[in-house]
């Protein structure tokens, strides 16, 4: 059961993944080249996924929409997972009082819909690519820091801490050969599952106009467009919303399979 | 020894710990409150742009602007907007949106109306599923049930709220002809016609939801039916319907429930896709046109609204636990 | 007397190693039996095997146990007339359950046509008279709000309250500090000499064997070593790894508080069973011949020794 969900997560990953890269070489028809007397069309040879309401080749359109997403998302969950650890991390090493108020603050903030996070972002920051990515990555940045605030103040008792502090290393030293190291497995896992939440958000936002802008492909507005006529056309609907699901599926199950793995692999080292 | 005394003894020290826990949480509530309501605010503060601009719109003369600045209050120095806000928000007033000219508790309270029977509905049902579906599937760990309930935890933590919207919607109202989408209608309406416009918006939510609750409640129940006294009770012979429900839920309950009440929280501020693909006027539509149209009163306010919210189901989770389990109290200090 | 329990070479694994490694022992009625050993020797797994509480990973891969005419699975869902009181009496307890519903749910489930006011009352009556003063406060209690001392007794009142045939304890007073102790130990064999239950008890606490026991089995590695009455054992011990066992309680009993070396050499990591004596790398009088298979040999009607010696 435990290795399951990392196979079937690598290979969904990577089927979405060189799609994706593929794109940037070749893709069947250009994304957005519109042909008015080909719309709606249901798969065919021609068109191995059909055609959109404006008769672009949907195939190319979730070539190029998975790159924007998979690239997007990954960047979002680094920037955010970096700040995530300096203010874990700072949080962890400042005096009791002062890392109790950011893990306060910190717990409040995960304790708010993400969703609403993200609009407030927008809110601030306008539509588009880059402020919707950035609010992915504020987004991002509560659960990195409150797992690295726990990881941090558990190794920060250990003895070897304790020892490096004792023959006079400086805390840059202790962060980057002692602490870091120690809690890479869990920050592994947490990235992974959280490109499969980045790209969730990312696509809710898009979906609602907030992202990127057309005419660029993205699967959130893909779908946001196929909803104007999905009562007419129901395919529309179909292909953009199982890549999506394919993609967020596949990370969920590759964090979820590396946690197992990374656990398994400490029970026997116990053993 | 006659018992009631002792009893009623032990029922006053009860309440004495329940009292000083109930004091306890309440003021770290409030700790937590009142630094979010300054992350709030210093967010707002920091907001580019003028305010004033965006709400006197771009079409606005210098006069329109300076007039939004007085009314916004942005004329005055960081400390008195600061005393202000704070006035706002002890005399909950949360001042006046931009975009609708009404107040912004009238206009929460309105959509409240709508958003929060479809919270607490699909929060709910999705419990009771997980409850279900999680006790059965920690119970016959390892069996065809358990990979089931595995397999729904994934697909209902992958799948985009947007798109089962889209697709229910077709199967709902396409093929089976049983929801009414677009148009809402009040309860005091129609009811039947309530439950048509809003069943589908329920089903997403409940799915949305089982992913994470029906995950805590089979990992909290593979836990409990693994502790010493559930073998025992079992093999001493205790029957099993009482075995799964007062020794292994019982015992498993405390963590889904407090999920769930944050979950609920949570959702009052976060339907916003869902009210937008059906058309529903609740709070999330709400805070969508607040963002659409740049209106700062509104936003922060219900920002403040659903930090609120939050902090308070928070609360009395805590609170409904503690009284539900005796050995909480013992951290209290009483001890017979 | 008419055999009650009987173990017949019962074979145990789990992924790693064997567990039981043939073991054969039995119980008659009334019969007060303890098994001695050093932790990790098997007793544990051997009372699982009885009760039905064997870990998921652990497997029995042949022999039988066969209790009042009837095998037991070692995953068996209602084990009725066995009364078992578990090791660690703490976890044993629901920590949302009263006292009374502890004790009364299992027997109310077994005489559906009792009142739960006549399964309170017995259970009332069964807590007085294991020394509890104020039972019927201690039944309104939660098992947090209890002593050490006080949960054991209700583990024994729990194990008591069906008509049981037999009562298995898994180290009963190993967890007590010292004068609770006692308390439990004269408890234990006051219910032995009162009550007509047989008794299978694992400990290592030889003062106590001593004074409970009709007959002893030695287990070592997953397997019996050696038997006999309480006197053949304490008075005349065959194998060496018995004599070690008396000699070091011996010891400790003069050297109170002192921590003392427990037998040399390391215990035993039970692969595979081998077929000569497992017992032979810690033996001080091993020789050449202990490489060989090692039989079960009689030395007087009631005792016996797996020792070629």
């Amino acid at each position: 059961m435990k290795g399951k969900s990392l196979k079937i997560g690598i290979v969904l990953v990577s089927v979405v993944v060189f799609m994706a890269i593929l794109s940037l070489f070749f893709t069947p028809y250009d994304p957005e080249a519109m042909d008015i007397q080909s719309r709606f069309q249901l798969p065919s040879l021609k068109h191995l996924l059909g055609t959109d309401h404006f008769g672009r080749d949907i195939l190319s359109r979730l070539m190029s929409g998975s790159l924007v997403a998979l690239s997007s998302a990954f960047i979002s969950v680094t920037a955010g997972a970096l700040l995530g650890i300096i203010i874990g991390l700072a949080s962890a090493l400042s005096p009791a009082w002062l890392g109790r108020i950011i893990e306060r603050i910190v717990d409040a903030i995960l304790a708010f819909p993400t969703i609403l996070l993200a609009l407030v972002f927008v809110t601030i920051a306008g539509k588009g690519l880059m402020p919707s990515a950035t609010a992915v990555a504020v987004a991002m940045v509560p659960s990195f820091a409150r797992l690295v605030r726990t990881m941090a103040m558990e190794t920060k008792g250990k003895l070897y801490i304790k020892a490096a502090r004792s023959y006079g290393a400086g805390y840059g030293r202790i962060i980057i050969f002692h602490l870091i190291p120690s809690m890479l497995s869990r920050l592994v896992t947490q990235f992974t599952s959280s490109i499969g939440s980045a790209i969730l958000l990312e696509s809710s936002l898009s979906f609602l106009g907030l992202g990127i802008q057309p005419p660029s492909a993205s699967l959130g507005m893909m779908l946001s467009e196929a909803r104007s006529y999905v009562l007419t056309y129901p395919y529309q609907a179909v292909p953009a919303g199982v890549v999506l699901l394919i993609i967020v599926l596949g990370f969920n199950l590759l964090g979820d399979g590396i946690s197992d793995a990374l656990s398994g692999r400490r029970a026997v080292r116990h053993g | 020894m006659p018992l009631t005394p002792v009893l009623t003894k032990a029922k006053n020290k009860d309440m004495q710990a329940m009292g000083k826990y109930a004091a306890k949480r309440l003021l770290s509530a409030l700790a937590v409150m009142a630094i979010v309501s300054l992350v709030a605010f210093a967010v707002f503060e920091i907001i580019p742009g003028n305010a004033a601009l965006i709400a006197a719109g771009t079409e606005g003369g210098i006069s329109s602007i300076a007039a939004m600045e007085s009314e916004l209050g942005l004329d005055r120095s960081f400390f008195e907007r600061l005393a202000s806000y704070y006035k706002g928000l002890l005399t909950l007033d949360f001042g006046t949106s931009s975009y609708y000219g009404e107040r912004v508790t009238t206009l929460i309270a309105q959509r409240l109306s709508v958003t929060f029977p479809l919270a607490f509905l699909s929060v709910l049902i999705a419990f009771s599923l997980s409850l279900i579906i999680g006790s059965a599937a920690a119970i016959k760990k390892g069996s065809i049930l358990d990979a089931v309930s595995r397999s729904i935890v994934q697909l209902a933590s992958s799948v985009p709220s947007f798109w089962l919207s889209l697709l229910l919607l077709v199967l709902f109202s396409s093929f089976l002809h049983i929801a009414e989408v677009g148009n809402y209608v009040r309860p005091s309406v129609s009811f039947s016609g309530y439950l048509k416009s809003i069943i589908i918006p329920v089903i997403v939510l409940a799915i949305s939801e089982l992913g994470p609750l029906l995950r805590l409640v089979r990992a909290s129940m593979i836990r409990a039916v693994d502790e010493d006294w559930y073998r025992i009770g079992k093999v001493r012979g205790v029957s099993k319907p009482r075995l799964i429900i007062s020794y292994a839920i019982r015992y498993a309950l405390p963590g889904p429930f407090t999920l769930a009440g944050t979950e609920l929280a949570k959702l009052l501020g976060g339907t916003a896709i869902v009210e937008s693909v059906f058309a529903l006027p609740g709070l999330g539509r709400l805070f969508l046109t607040a963002v659409e149209m740049r209106d700062i009163p509104l936003v922060e306010g219900i920002v403040i609204f659903v930090a609120f919210l939050v902090v308070v189901m928070n609360l009395l989770t805590d609170l409904l636990l503690f009284f539900l389990n005796p050995s909480l109290r013992r951290e209290e200090g009483v001890r017979a | 007397m008419a055999e009650l329990l009987r173990f017949e070479s019962l074979f145990a694994e789990d992924e790693r190693h064997t567990i039981l490694a043939g073991l054969s022992l039995h119980v008659d009625e009334g019969e007060k039996v303890v098994i001695v050993g050093e932790s990790g020797c098997g007793k544990t797994m051997s009372i699982g095997a009885l009760v039905g509480l064997l870990p998921d990973d652990v497997r029995i891969t042949s022999g039988s146990v066969v209790f009042d005419g009837h095998a037991v699975s070692g995953r068996s869902e209602d084990s009725g007339r066995i009364g078992f009181v578990p090791q660690n009496t703490s976890d044993s307890l629901h920590p949302l359950l009263k006292v009374s519903h502890t004790m009364t749910d299992p027997y109310l489930h077994h005489h559906r046509k009792e009142s739960r006011k006549a399964a309170l009352e017995k259970a009332l009556h069964l807590l007085s008279s294991l020394g509890i003063e104020d039972a019927g406060r201690v039944l309104s209690l939660y098992p947090w709000q209890l002593s050490g001392g006080m949960k054991q007794r209700v583990n024994i009142a729990s194990a008591l309250m069906d008509d049981i045939k037999l009562l298995v304890a898994d180290e009963p007073t190993s967890a007590l500090d010292i004068h609770i102790r006692r308390q439990i130990e004269e408890l234990y064999i006051a219910l032995a000499e009162n009550s007509g239950l047989a008794m299978l008890i694992v400990s290592h606490d030889l003062g106590f064997v001593k004074g409970i026991a009709d007959r002893i089995y030695v287990m070592y590695a997953g397997r019996i070593v050696e038997e006999g009455t309480c006197s053949d054992i304490f008075e005349n011990p065959v194998h060496p790894y018995t004599k070690a066992l008396i000699a070091l309680a011996d010891r400790k009993a003069r050297e109170k508080g002192k921590d003392l070396a427990e037998i040399g050499g390391t215990p035993f990591v039970l692969d595979r069973a081998s077929a000569g004596c497992t017992f032979s790398p810690r033996c001080s009088s091993c020789s050449s011949s202990c490489i060989g298979p090692v039989c079960y040999k009689q030395i007087s009607p009631t005792h016996f020794v797996r020792c070629v010696l």
